[in-house]
């Protein structure tokens, strides 16, 4: 057989080379040899092994057995997100980064995340600065269209009355960590744990690179996971607080909103900001100024560079950059499991208190208003809309309330950014 | 540090209230503005899209329509005819 011939010959060849290898190394050995040359070979491959993952993984340089352990069981955590992001479809533009930045965070010996390591400047020019999630707010900004926001204006209160979520799970964080002994969250860590319930990834990281950044990983993780279940959680809640009448109103049909009230309406948003809450500023200000390049019609190559070419540039990094973060000793801890289930209590409440307040309005307007376009108001753009249109639906077959739903939706998220600001201010806060 | 929390919240939700307030007046007071504009805008757009249609006289889709499908048997005959 001809290939078997010439696979004893490659053999053959890889022998003599490595013999070649060989030779001059043991020569080296016997006359001293100095720096520069190389160990005998039997010291050579012991202190390669030593340089291999699987040495790394089972005698981590920290000494405990237990850091080796634990990154392999992140490595484990970072191929469940690659698997909820590719097999389940949850969030993948920012799980599948998050979920390779995790495995290449806890490659043995590689020092990624070290200083001098790839992904260690990603996250200190993007994250730790702040820069990247902004940047993601502004395209976010340049896909978004207030116009049935400011045709109905008074849908934006829902949108201020789901941001109760945020302040509730902060309470939530600082009894949990009164209550249960491994548990120890700060003001600030409460703080960032709350901005879970703004549904709004940006936000969330933005605020907590800001705050706390050791909790960056689980805030954003716990923070996207449960966005990406808005469907599931969202619906048994505006079911239980609504009845069958409630959620078959009509609305009255939205004015058209004309190309000058748009444009417009980032700039007073922004002055508002200026005036009242300056700490919210930079979510605010480029949200609106990505707003205002979509709007303003002369600027059409910025607006669409911004809306896909940049956010999603960005989004690879600061999924890698988030990812990087989630290393054995900031995630697998009791505080994580406290971050995971304050999360859903955060949206639950959320939901519920924006499905609430729709219900009182009900009853001082004239102006009809479905409570189910209430649970929109914890931003999770377009997802909550989407819900409460499904849920609409299931009521009343003719019934879109997509685009009403789509007002609170877009005032969550101004609503949320807010709430981060004045969680920003905690820091002047403090005596 | 729980009534932290609390006056924390007090103060959150009472600024994140009255700045959606405030952007709701803002949004209402400029409306009265600029409405008309969009009123306007509404009209313009409705009237182009008016013109657009009567350009495209109602018969000549149907003309087209029928001129298409007559040449669609013609070609569907002469085939079954080459068949046979």
């Amino acid at each position: 057989m001809p290939t078997r011939k010439r696979f004893a010959g490659a053999l053959l060849a890889a022998a003599v080379i490595l013999a070649s290898f060989a030779a001059p190394v043991g020569a080296a050995a016997s006359t001293g040899g100095t720096g520069a040359d190389l160990a005998p070979m039997g010291a050579m491959v012991g202190e390669f092994a030593k340089t291999t993952g699987i040495f790394g993984f089972l005698f981590p340089a920290s000494g405990h057995w237990t850091d080796g352990i634990g990154s392999l069981v992140m490595v484990a955590v970072g191929l469940l997100m690659l698997y909820l992001a590719i097999g389940k479809h949850f969030e993948p533009l920012l799980l599948v980064p998050m979920g390779f930045g995790c495995l290449l965070a806890n490659i043995p010996l590689a020092g990624m995340t070290d200083p001098g390591g790839i992904v260690y400047y990603i996250y200190e020019v993007g994250i730790k600065t702040g820069v990247f999630p902004l940047l993601v707010f502004m395209g976010v900004g340049a896909m978004t269209d207030f116009g049935p926001m400011i045709a109905n204006p008074k849908t934006a209160l829902l949108g201020a009355a789901a941001q109760f979520g945020i302040f509730t799970t902060l309470i939530g964080a600082l009894v949990l960590s009164e209550v249960v002994p491994g548990i120890d969250f700060d003001l600030f860590d409460a703080a960032s744990i709350g901005i879970i319930g703004g549904a709004d990834g940006p936000t969330a990281i933005f605020l907590t690179s800001q705050l706390s950044p050791d909790l960056l990983g689980a805030v954003a993780v716990a923070a996207y996971s449960y966005m990406a279940l808005v469907p599931i959680i969202q619906p048994p809640i505006a079911r239980a607080l609504t009845n069958p009448e409630e959620r078959k109103i009509r609305m009255t049909q939205l004015r058209y909103v004309g190309k000058v009230e748009k444009i417009v309406f980032p700039i007073v948003v922004l002055g508002l900001c200026m005036l009242l809450l300056p700490s919210a500023s930079p979510l605010i200000g480029f949200f609106m100024f990505g707003n205002l390049m979509r709007e303003c019609g002369v600027v059409e190559r910025l607006s669409k560079t911004t809306q896909n070419a940049l956010i999603n540039t960005v989004t690879i990094f600061l999924g890698l950059g988030v990812g990087s973060r989630l290393s054995a000793q900031n995630f697998l801890n009791l505080e994580t499991l406290g971050i995971l289930l304050l999360g859903v209590v955060a949206f639950s409440i959320g939901t519920a208190s924006g499905v609430l307040m729709a219900k009182l309005m009900n009853r001082f307007s004239n102006d009809p208003i479905n409570p189910l376009i209430g649970s929109a108001g914890v931003s999770a753009v377009p997802m909550a809309a989407r819900v409460s249109q499904k849920l609409g639906i299931e009521a009343d077959r003719e019934n879109m309330l997509l685009m009403f739903a789509m007002g609170p939706n877009v005032a969550g998220v101004i609503g949320s950014a807010v709430a981060a600001g004045v969680l920003l201010t905690l820091k002047n806060l403090l005596v | 540090m729980i009534v932290a929390g609390l006056k924390l919240t007090l103060l959150g939700m009472a600024v994140v209230f009255s700045f959606l307030l405030l952007l709701i007046l803002s949004v209402k007071i400029s409306q009265r503005f600029l409405s008309a504009g969009s009123v306007r805008e509404l009209a313009e757009m409705e009237a182009a899209d008016l013109r657009r249609r009567r350009r495209a006289a109602p018969g000549a889709d149907d003309r087209t329509l029928v001129a298409v499908i007559s040449a669609a048997i013609a070609a569907h005959r002469a085939r079954l005819r080459g068949r046979k």
